[in-house]
């Protein structure tokens, strides 16, 4: 998008924003490789969510071409990561006002997008196949019912999905 | 140390929010733009050194009140400002305002610099052109080049809407919740307007075409003011199923390509994503309304895989349930492509040539009925029709298209049964 920023100065993105994005790895089907190779190795495996936050409103104000090279440099860290494979599947979240809310309870209560007050932080992460919200609801649901515990499931879509821990399997095959 | 672009994005994000209030503080729109300009200024040569305050709006409202108000002492009080007792709203101190910005606090001052820019008072081209320059903080010379105009024409145009608006007066009490619902849609109506400007852009990545991102962005602005509206979650969904279209509807030549003949491979992913999770927000709250319906239709387009498995049966029961809510030639013709589609060319047209008087300048009604006559195999009818759309045509792109249907009527078309010409279409 040409208009409506001001002319971007440096065409560099700084450190600050390179914390940016809600870019996480976490374990899904190719960790079983990851962990195979680590305690192959003798050495105990110890697996991060990292969990990214900035104002989402600053970074939707990016210019195309600033968000292309935060991806960039991004990118070039997971690939590095990839190959040391030390990586599962990296996801990048759309805007949360994309997002739902179910609260747990006797009778679930769906609620529109995270709200700012909310006091739990975020501990896991699910991908689910689903046709529709009401799709995903109903999984959530089933989800929140056999957790037995207090809380929040947050419905949100993905924008991107990478497999670094498949595309490493297929760089070493 | 701040990164430049980083604080390039923070005063464009804070812009809205900080404007806003400087509107509501000063009462006069020159003024809060001047304001928040000379606190931006302040930003760029502070924030690099000492880094990035907790909340950049808070910063540039502060820093923004107590230059207008040096700059208006200087000036000899030419302008009075409001007595601050007058004033209801007006407890901000620098610790407190810190604390209660977020958006619950600030949502009425941006409603309301929204408000502003689409006041009634203006006509269209105006509000569009107050909105960019105020809320999105384009420049001028950029939003001169997307209305091909010149820079002192639209410098003009901008100083006369906002001379109308100061005449109008501005709407600075609380607003009740009905009228805050009447100026949602206001805005929301002008967000659209914005997105169409740049949406009937003839090509993609020119200034007019950078017209829909900026919409995109004050509906999304909106959004996170009303999380819970579901005709603004249609509003934005509308706009980004539209959107992510944009790559594959022209041709290397410029040429307009058609939904049934575009390349989907090249629709954003991304922006469907977004727009079918928000449309699919919306429709839970079970309050229809005109965005919601547009939005669906949207949707249902998205959702094929390609042109032949779009659910048409479906989108006609949605234009037919959008055009009960807001009945109109326009939404009715609109209705009758989904009925061709469905059912076949004649039970369209027997649909639309009641429309003929009503429509008679308006380019898609005659691009459609030389469609539906041109499927009929009436190439005579259809070369009349299609005559007709070029002559009112909104855009080299559209003209070029109906020569193209024009060139690709022969006299042997009407030798052919219409039923084979209609399969044909319809594969």
């Amino acid at each position: 998008m040409i208009l409506g920023r001001s002319e971007a100065r440096c065409p560099d993105i700084g450190s600050r924003a390179e914390a940016v994005r809600a870019t996480f790895f976490f374990p899904t089907l190719s960790v079983p490789v990851m962990l195979a190779r680590r305690v192959g190795k003798g050495e105990t495996p110890v697996l991060y969510a990292v969990l990214c936050y900035d104002r989402e409103d600053v970074v939707g104000a990016w210019s195309q071409e600033q968000d292309d090279a935060v991806m960039v440099r991004l990118g070039a860290v997971q690939e590095k990561l990839a190959a040391e494979g030390r990586i599962g599947p990296v996801a990048r979240l759309l805007p949360t006002t994309a997002a739902t809310t179910i609260r747990k309870g006797e009778r679930p209560v769906i609620m529109d997008g995270p709200f700012a007050e909310t006091r739990e932080q975020l501990l896991g992460f699910y991908i689910i196949d689903a046709d529709d919200l009401d799709g995903a609801l109903a999984i959530a649901r089933d989800l929140a019912a056999a957790s037995g515990s207090p809380g929040a499931f947050e419905l949100r879509p993905l924008r991107m999905f990478h497999d670094w821990g498949t595309l490493r399997e297929q760089a070493s095959a | 140390m701040t990164d430049p672009s980083w604080i390039d994005a923070a005063l464009v994000a804070a812009r809205p929010r900080a404007v806003g209030a400087l509107l509501r503080y000063f009462r006069d729109l020159d003024l809060a733009e001047e304001a928040f300009q000379d606190a931006c200024l302040k930003a760029l040569q502070t924030w690099p050194d000492k880094g990035p305050p907790r909340d950049p709006a808070a910063w540039l409202i502060f820093v923004g009140r107590n230059v207008g108000v040096d700059g208006v002492r200087r000036r000899g009080k030419q302008t009075e400002l409001p007595d601050e007792a007058a004033l209801s709203d007006l407890d901000d101190t620098e610790t407190p305002l810190a604390e209660r910005l977020d958006n619950a606090d600030y949502r009425d001052d941006v409603l309301r610099l929204l408000f502003t820019c689409c006041h009634p008072d203006l006509p269209a081209t105006q509000q569009i052109a107050l909105a960019l320059r105020i809320v999105c903080g384009v420049p001028v010379p950029r939003i001169a080049r997307a209305f091909l105009i010149g820079e002192k024409a639209m410098e003009q145009r901008i100083t006369r809407a906002k001379a109308r608006i100061a005449t109008a007066g501005l709407p600075f009490q609380t607003p009740g919740p009905v009228e805050r619902i009447e100026r949602l849609g206001a805005v929301m109506a002008m967000i659209y307007l914005v997105f169409n400007e740049g949406y009937t852009a003839p090509g993609v990545g020119d200034d007019r075409a950078g017209l829909s991102g900026e919409a995109i962005r004050l509906g999304r602005l909106l959004l996170r003011l009303f999380p819970t509206e579901p005709e603004v979650m249609a509003l934005v969904a509308l706009m980004l199923l539209q959107q992510s279209r944009a790559a594959a509807r022209f041709g290397t030549g410029g040429e307009l390509i058609l939904l049934d003949d575009q390349d989907r491979s090249l629709w954003d992913r991304g922006a469907i994503a977004e727009g079918l999770a928000l449309i699919d927000k919306a429709v839970r709250h079970a309050r229809p309304g005109s965005y919601q319906l547009q939005a669906a239709i949207a949707a249902l387009h998205a959702r094929a895989p390609h042109a032949a498995a779009t659910d048409w049966a479906g989108i006609e029961r949605l234009y037919t349930a959008l055009e009960a809510l807001q009945p109109s030639p326009v939404i009715r013709l609109n209705r009758a492509v989904a009925v061709m589609k469905a059912r076949g060319p004649q039970e369209a047209l027997t649909m639309i040539e009641p429309l003929a008087e009503a429509l008679d300048g308006f380019f898609y009604f005659h691009g459609l009925k030389g469609a539906l006559l041109k499927q009929m195999g009436r190439s005579a009818e259809a070369r009349t029709a299609f005559s007709q759309a070029v002559a009112l045509a909104n855009t080299p792109a559209e003209a070029a298209h109906i020569r193209s249907e024009i060139d690709s009527l022969s006299d042997t078309a009407a030798a052919v049964r219409p039923s084979t010409i209609t399969n044909r279409r319809s594969s």
